[in-house]
Protein backbone atom coordinates (compact mmCIF):
# COMPACT_ATOMS: atom_id res chain seq x y z
CA UNK A 1 0.00 0.00 0.00
CA UNK A 2 1.72 3.39 -0.80
CA UNK A 3 -1.14 5.41 1.18
CA UNK A 4 -4.65 5.47 2.42
CA UNK A 5 -6.86 8.42 1.68
CA UNK A 6 -9.65 10.37 3.70
CA UNK A 7 -10.53 12.71 0.67
CA UNK A 8 -14.15 12.33 1.55
CA UNK A 9 -13.85 12.57 5.32
CA UNK A 10 -11.59 15.55 4.80
CA UNK A 11 -14.25 17.69 2.85
CA UNK A 12 -16.46 16.93 5.90
CA UNK A 13 -13.95 18.98 8.37
CA UNK A 14 -15.24 21.72 6.87
CA UNK A 15 -17.93 22.81 4.67
CA UNK A 16 -19.90 26.00 4.11
CA UNK A 17 -23.65 25.58 4.19
CA UNK A 18 -24.00 26.40 0.60
CA UNK A 19 -22.59 22.63 0.08
CA UNK A 20 -24.29 21.17 2.81
CA UNK A 21 -26.87 18.96 1.23
CA UNK A 22 -24.39 18.17 -1.83
CA UNK A 23 -21.48 17.00 0.66
CA UNK A 24 -24.09 15.10 3.07
CA UNK A 25 -23.78 11.98 0.81
CA UNK A 26 -19.85 11.79 1.75
CA UNK A 27 -21.25 11.06 5.42
CA UNK A 28 -22.12 7.85 7.49
CA UNK A 29 -25.99 7.68 7.21
CA UNK A 30 -26.29 8.34 11.19
CA UNK A 31 -25.10 11.75 10.62
CA UNK A 32 -26.47 13.18 7.26
CA UNK A 33 -28.40 16.26 7.54
CA UNK A 34 -27.43 16.93 10.79
CA UNK A 35 -23.95 19.27 10.40
CA UNK A 36 -22.47 19.49 13.75
CA UNK A 37 -22.29 15.65 14.09
CA UNK A 38 -21.35 15.30 10.38
CA UNK A 39 -18.25 17.63 11.21
CA UNK A 40 -17.60 15.63 14.42
CA UNK A 41 -17.43 11.94 12.71
CA UNK A 42 -15.43 13.43 9.85
CA UNK A 43 -12.61 14.53 12.91
CA UNK A 44 -13.24 10.80 14.28
CA UNK A 45 -12.37 9.48 10.79
CA UNK A 46 -9.18 11.72 10.68
CA UNK A 47 -7.70 10.62 14.11
CA UNK A 48 -8.59 6.99 12.42
CA UNK A 49 -6.79 7.03 9.76
CA UNK A 50 -3.57 8.33 11.51
CA UNK A 51 -3.69 5.20 13.71
CA UNK A 52 -4.89 3.09 10.63
CA UNK A 53 -1.64 4.84 9.04
CA UNK A 54 0.88 3.72 11.83
CA UNK A 55 -0.64 0.05 11.97
CA UNK A 56 -0.14 -0.27 7.82
CA UNK A 57 3.12 0.96 8.53
CA UNK A 58 2.65 4.04 6.41
CA UNK A 59 4.65 7.90 6.40
CA UNK A 60 2.16 9.43 4.47
CA UNK A 61 -1.88 9.88 4.26
CA UNK A 62 -3.78 11.86 1.33
CA UNK A 63 -7.06 14.50 2.54
CA UNK A 64 -8.61 16.94 1.42
CA UNK A 65 -8.98 20.28 3.66
CA UNK A 66 -12.59 21.08 3.46
CA UNK A 67 -13.77 24.71 2.42
CA UNK A 68 -15.15 27.37 4.25
CA UNK A 69 -14.71 30.63 1.96
CA UNK A 70 -14.65 28.82 -1.49
CA UNK A 71 -18.25 30.44 -2.37
CA UNK A 72 -16.54 33.49 -2.13
CA UNK A 73 -13.54 32.87 -4.28
CA UNK A 74 -14.53 35.61 -6.80
CA UNK A 75 -14.58 39.26 -5.16
CA UNK A 76 -17.45 40.15 -6.38
CA UNK A 77 -19.87 41.06 -4.75
CA UNK A 78 -17.01 42.79 -2.62
CA UNK A 79 -15.81 40.31 0.24
CA UNK A 80 -16.11 41.65 3.62
CA UNK A 81 -12.88 42.80 5.25
CA UNK A 82 -11.69 39.73 7.56
CA UNK A 83 -13.97 37.46 6.04
CA UNK A 84 -10.99 35.07 4.19
CA UNK A 85 -8.79 35.75 7.47
CA UNK A 86 -11.81 34.35 9.76
CA UNK A 87 -12.32 31.55 7.25
CA UNK A 88 -8.67 30.36 7.45
CA UNK A 89 -8.34 30.55 11.75
CA UNK A 90 -11.12 28.40 11.83
CA UNK A 91 -10.23 25.83 9.37
CA UNK A 92 -6.55 25.70 11.01
CA UNK A 93 -8.31 26.03 14.59
CA UNK A 94 -10.34 22.76 13.02
CA UNK A 95 -7.18 20.89 11.69
CA UNK A 96 -4.73 21.88 14.66
CA UNK A 97 -5.70 18.87 16.46
CA UNK A 98 -5.47 16.45 13.74
CA UNK A 99 -2.11 17.06 12.67
CA UNK A 100 -1.29 16.41 16.13
CA UNK A 101 -2.85 13.41 15.99
CA UNK A 102 -0.61 12.13 12.41
CA UNK A 103 2.13 13.83 14.39
CA UNK A 104 2.10 11.17 17.02
CA UNK A 105 1.21 8.73 14.39
CA UNK A 106 4.45 9.42 12.47
CA UNK A 107 2.38 10.35 9.26
CA UNK A 108 2.56 13.18 6.98
CA UNK A 109 -1.05 14.52 6.46
CA UNK A 110 -0.75 15.89 3.01
CA UNK A 111 -3.63 17.82 1.47
CA UNK A 112 -4.97 17.25 -2.14
CA UNK A 113 -4.53 21.42 -3.55
CA UNK A 114 -8.17 20.90 -5.29
CA UNK A 115 -10.75 23.26 -6.44
CA UNK A 116 -13.03 23.52 -4.46
CA UNK A 117 -11.29 23.51 -0.82
CA UNK A 118 -10.04 26.42 0.49
CA UNK A 119 -6.08 25.30 0.02
CA UNK A 120 -6.22 25.44 -3.98
CA UNK A 121 -3.07 27.05 -4.94
CA UNK A 122 0.36 27.92 -3.56
CA UNK A 123 -1.12 30.61 -1.79
CA UNK A 124 -3.69 29.15 0.00
CA UNK A 125 -1.67 26.54 1.48
CA UNK A 126 0.99 29.15 2.75
CA UNK A 127 -2.45 30.82 4.36
CA UNK A 128 -3.41 27.52 6.27
CA UNK A 129 0.60 26.33 7.20
CA UNK A 130 1.00 29.70 8.92
CA UNK A 131 -1.94 29.54 11.14
CA UNK A 132 -1.12 25.62 12.10
CA UNK A 133 2.11 27.38 12.46
CA UNK A 134 4.25 25.90 10.53
CA UNK A 135 3.14 22.36 11.53
CA UNK A 136 5.77 19.61 10.87
CA UNK A 137 3.00 17.18 9.69
CA UNK A 138 1.33 19.36 7.22
CA UNK A 139 2.24 18.48 3.34
CA UNK A 140 0.85 18.42 0.13
CA UNK A 141 -0.58 16.07 -2.02
CA UNK A 142 0.67 17.46 -5.66
CA UNK A 143 -1.76 17.01 -8.96
CA UNK A 144 -0.84 18.58 -12.00
CA UNK A 145 -4.13 18.69 -13.49
CA UNK A 146 -5.67 21.00 -10.70
CA UNK A 147 -2.87 23.87 -11.79
CA UNK A 148 -3.62 23.29 -15.77
CA UNK A 149 -6.60 24.33 -15.13
CA UNK A 150 -6.48 27.49 -13.60
CA UNK A 151 -3.30 28.29 -15.32
CA UNK A 152 -0.58 28.29 -12.21
CA UNK A 153 2.82 27.18 -13.28
CA UNK A 154 2.86 23.28 -11.94
CA UNK A 155 6.80 23.23 -12.37
CA UNK A 156 7.43 26.59 -10.76
CA UNK A 157 5.38 25.29 -8.15
CA UNK A 158 7.61 22.10 -7.17
CA UNK A 159 10.75 24.37 -7.31
CA UNK A 160 8.78 26.64 -4.37
CA UNK A 161 7.19 23.98 -2.84
CA UNK A 162 9.27 20.64 -3.12
CA UNK A 163 10.21 20.81 0.80
CA UNK A 164 6.27 20.04 1.42
CA UNK A 165 5.06 17.95 -1.34
CA UNK A 166 5.22 14.47 -0.07
CA UNK A 167 2.57 13.13 -2.33
CA UNK A 168 1.83 12.92 -5.78
CA UNK A 169 -1.22 11.80 -8.52
CA UNK A 170 -0.18 11.62 -11.71
CA UNK A 171 -3.36 13.06 -13.56
CA UNK A 172 -3.75 14.35 -16.76
CA UNK A 173 -5.48 17.57 -17.77
CA UNK A 174 -6.15 20.12 -21.11
CA UNK A 175 -7.18 23.67 -21.11
CA UNK A 176 -9.06 24.78 -24.32
CA UNK A 177 -9.62 27.81 -24.06
CA UNK A 178 -12.20 29.59 -26.73
CA UNK A 179 -14.00 32.97 -27.53
CA UNK A 180 -16.55 31.64 -25.62
CA UNK A 181 -15.25 30.23 -22.41
CA UNK A 182 -12.32 29.70 -20.47
CA UNK A 183 -11.33 28.69 -17.27
CA UNK A 184 -14.85 29.42 -15.71
CA UNK A 185 -16.30 26.73 -18.05
CA UNK A 186 -19.72 28.57 -18.87
CA UNK A 187 -21.30 25.56 -16.37
CA UNK A 188 -20.96 23.20 -19.43
CA UNK A 189 -20.52 19.43 -18.64
CA UNK A 190 -16.87 17.75 -18.32
CA UNK A 191 -17.10 17.11 -22.07
CA UNK A 192 -17.88 20.09 -23.20
CA UNK A 193 -15.64 22.53 -20.79
CA UNK A 194 -12.64 24.26 -22.19
CA UNK A 195 -10.38 22.73 -18.95
CA UNK A 196 -10.80 19.16 -18.60
CA UNK A 197 -9.36 15.53 -17.18
CA UNK A 198 -7.70 13.21 -19.54
CA UNK A 199 -5.67 9.94 -19.17
CA UNK A 200 -2.15 9.67 -19.08
CA UNK A 201 -0.89 11.41 -22.20
CA UNK A 202 -3.72 12.28 -23.80
CA UNK A 203 -3.75 16.15 -22.04
CA UNK A 204 -1.13 19.00 -21.93
CA UNK A 205 1.12 18.23 -18.79
CA UNK A 206 4.40 17.85 -19.09
CA UNK A 207 5.48 15.05 -17.24
CA UNK A 208 8.84 14.67 -18.32
CA UNK A 209 9.44 17.84 -16.57
CA UNK A 210 7.80 16.80 -13.47
CA UNK A 211 9.18 13.82 -13.26
CA UNK A 212 12.69 15.81 -13.92
CA UNK A 213 12.04 18.30 -10.97
CA UNK A 214 11.05 15.10 -8.50
CA UNK A 215 14.61 13.45 -9.30
CA UNK A 216 15.99 16.47 -9.01
CA UNK A 217 14.24 17.27 -5.59
CA UNK A 218 15.09 13.71 -4.41
CA UNK A 219 11.32 12.89 -3.89
CA UNK A 220 11.10 9.68 -2.27
CA UNK A 221 7.34 9.18 -2.48
CA UNK A 222 5.45 7.29 -5.19
CA UNK A 223 3.86 8.50 -8.52
CA UNK A 224 0.38 7.28 -8.01
CA UNK A 225 -1.93 7.35 -11.11
CA UNK A 226 -5.20 8.88 -10.34
CA UNK A 227 -7.65 8.32 -13.24
CA UNK A 228 -10.43 10.82 -13.96
CA UNK A 229 -11.30 10.99 -18.21
CA UNK A 230 -14.71 12.38 -19.81
CA UNK A 231 -13.84 10.29 -22.57
CA UNK A 232 -11.60 7.35 -22.03
CA UNK A 233 -12.73 4.04 -20.75
CA UNK A 234 -11.52 3.69 -17.24
CA UNK A 235 -9.54 -0.12 -17.81
CA UNK A 236 -7.66 1.15 -21.04
CA UNK A 237 -7.14 4.54 -19.10
CA UNK A 238 -5.22 1.67 -16.01
CA UNK A 239 -3.93 -0.31 -18.25
CA UNK A 240 -2.10 2.82 -20.81
CA UNK A 241 -1.37 4.60 -17.21
CA UNK A 242 0.91 1.95 -15.80
CA UNK A 243 2.78 1.75 -19.02
CA UNK A 244 3.15 5.58 -19.14
CA UNK A 245 4.03 6.13 -15.73
CA UNK A 246 6.54 3.39 -16.13
CA UNK A 247 7.95 5.00 -19.32
CA UNK A 248 8.71 8.61 -17.12
CA UNK A 249 10.01 7.27 -14.03
CA UNK A 250 14.01 8.25 -13.88
CA UNK A 251 15.80 5.85 -12.33
CA UNK A 252 18.72 8.53 -10.90
CA UNK A 253 22.12 8.00 -11.71
CA UNK A 254 25.10 6.72 -9.12
CA UNK A 255 27.48 8.94 -10.42
CA UNK A 256 28.10 12.09 -12.83
CA UNK A 257 28.18 11.68 -16.21
CA UNK A 258 31.42 13.65 -16.80
CA UNK A 259 33.35 11.35 -14.12
CA UNK A 260 34.88 9.45 -16.53
CA UNK A 261 36.78 12.61 -17.87
CA UNK A 262 37.39 13.52 -14.25
CA UNK A 263 40.80 14.36 -12.30
CA UNK A 264 41.86 13.58 -8.80
CA UNK A 265 41.51 16.30 -6.35
CA UNK A 266 44.88 18.15 -5.88
CA UNK A 267 44.36 21.09 -3.46
CA UNK A 268 48.15 22.17 -4.55
CA UNK A 269 47.12 21.74 -8.38
CA UNK A 270 44.13 23.67 -7.63
CA UNK A 271 45.62 26.75 -6.21
CA UNK A 272 48.69 26.51 -9.29
CA UNK A 273 45.45 27.16 -11.28
CA UNK A 274 43.80 29.73 -9.94
CA UNK A 275 47.76 31.39 -9.51
CA UNK A 276 47.52 31.06 -5.98
CA UNK A 277 51.13 29.33 -5.34
CA UNK B 1 19.32 11.13 -5.83
CA UNK B 2 16.23 9.13 -4.87
CA UNK B 3 14.63 7.46 -7.58
CA UNK B 4 10.38 8.47 -7.27
CA UNK B 5 8.65 4.52 -6.26
CA UNK B 6 5.99 3.41 -8.94
CA UNK B 7 3.72 2.93 -10.99
CA UNK B 8 0.82 2.67 -8.39
CA UNK B 9 -3.11 3.27 -8.55
CA UNK B 10 -5.45 5.39 -6.02
CA UNK B 11 -8.71 2.78 -6.48
CA UNK B 12 -11.10 5.28 -5.53
CA UNK B 13 -12.43 5.62 -9.54
CA UNK B 14 -12.38 2.07 -9.86
CA UNK B 15 -13.57 0.24 -6.54
CA UNK B 16 -17.42 -1.20 -7.55
CA UNK B 17 -19.71 -3.55 -7.04
CA UNK B 18 -18.57 -6.03 -9.96
CA UNK B 19 -15.66 -8.46 -9.69
CA UNK B 20 -12.48 -7.67 -9.98
CA UNK B 21 -13.54 -4.39 -8.79
CA UNK B 22 -15.50 -5.45 -5.60
CA UNK B 23 -12.70 -6.87 -3.05
CA UNK B 24 -9.40 -5.76 -2.27
CA UNK B 25 -8.58 -9.03 -3.15
CA UNK B 26 -9.57 -9.29 -6.60
CA UNK B 27 -8.86 -5.29 -7.15
CA UNK B 28 -5.37 -5.70 -6.25
CA UNK B 29 -4.79 -8.74 -8.48
CA UNK B 30 -6.13 -6.81 -11.55
CA UNK B 31 -4.24 -3.85 -10.69
CA UNK B 32 -1.00 -5.86 -10.23
CA UNK B 33 -1.51 -7.62 -13.42
CA UNK B 34 -1.16 -4.26 -15.00
CA UNK B 35 1.87 -3.99 -13.84
CA UNK B 36 1.58 -1.82 -10.94
CA UNK B 37 3.34 -1.95 -8.27
CA UNK B 38 1.29 -0.17 -4.84
CA UNK B 39 -2.19 0.75 -4.65
CA UNK B 40 -3.81 4.07 -2.80
CA UNK B 41 -6.27 3.03 -0.89
CA UNK B 42 -9.82 4.71 -0.38
CA UNK B 43 -10.21 4.50 3.54
CA UNK B 44 -14.18 5.14 3.26
CA UNK B 45 -14.92 2.06 0.65
CA UNK B 46 -16.51 -0.59 2.93
CA UNK B 47 -15.72 -2.63 0.03
CA UNK B 48 -12.15 -2.46 -0.02
CA UNK B 49 -11.04 -1.42 3.59
CA UNK B 50 -12.27 -1.35 6.89
CA UNK B 51 -11.09 2.23 8.57
CA UNK B 52 -12.41 1.36 12.37
CA UNK B 53 -10.85 -1.61 12.12
CA UNK B 54 -7.72 -0.78 10.87
CA UNK B 55 -7.17 1.73 13.46
CA UNK B 56 -7.72 -0.82 16.49
CA UNK B 57 -6.22 -4.23 14.96
CA UNK B 58 -2.94 -4.97 13.66
CA UNK B 59 -3.49 -7.98 12.86
CA UNK B 60 -6.24 -6.73 10.23
CA UNK B 61 -3.52 -4.57 8.92
CA UNK B 62 -1.20 -7.33 8.47
CA UNK B 63 -4.26 -9.11 6.54
CA UNK B 64 -4.17 -6.08 4.51
CA UNK B 65 -0.64 -6.53 3.51
CA UNK B 66 -0.76 -9.82 3.00
CA UNK B 67 -3.39 -9.78 0.45
CA UNK B 68 -1.39 -7.21 -1.48
CA UNK B 69 2.35 -9.19 -0.84
CA UNK B 70 0.28 -11.81 -2.23
CA UNK B 71 -0.18 -10.43 -5.77
CA UNK B 72 3.21 -8.73 -5.48
CA UNK B 73 2.11 -5.41 -4.57
CA UNK B 74 3.95 -3.56 -1.56
CA UNK B 75 2.53 -4.25 1.57
CA UNK B 76 3.48 -0.95 3.51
Amino acid sequence: MTELSTHLQGQLVAVNPAYDALFDQFAAEEVRGNPGERQKWAVNQLMLAAKASRNLGLTEHATFSGALAWPYLYPWPQRPAGLVETAFDELAKRWLPILNAFDAAGVNLCYEIHPGEDLHDGVTFEMFLERVKNHSRCHMLYDPSHYVLQVLDYLDNIDIYHERIKMFHVKDAELNPTGRQGVYGGYQSWVDRAGRFRSLGDGQVDFDGIFSKFAQYDFEGWAVLEWECCLKHPEDGAREGAEFIQSQIIRVTERSFDDFAGAETDDEANKALLGLT
Amino acid sequence: MKTIKGPAIFLAQFAGDEAPFNSLDNITKWAAGLGFKGVQIPSWDARLFDLAKAAESKSYCDDVAATLDKHGLQGD
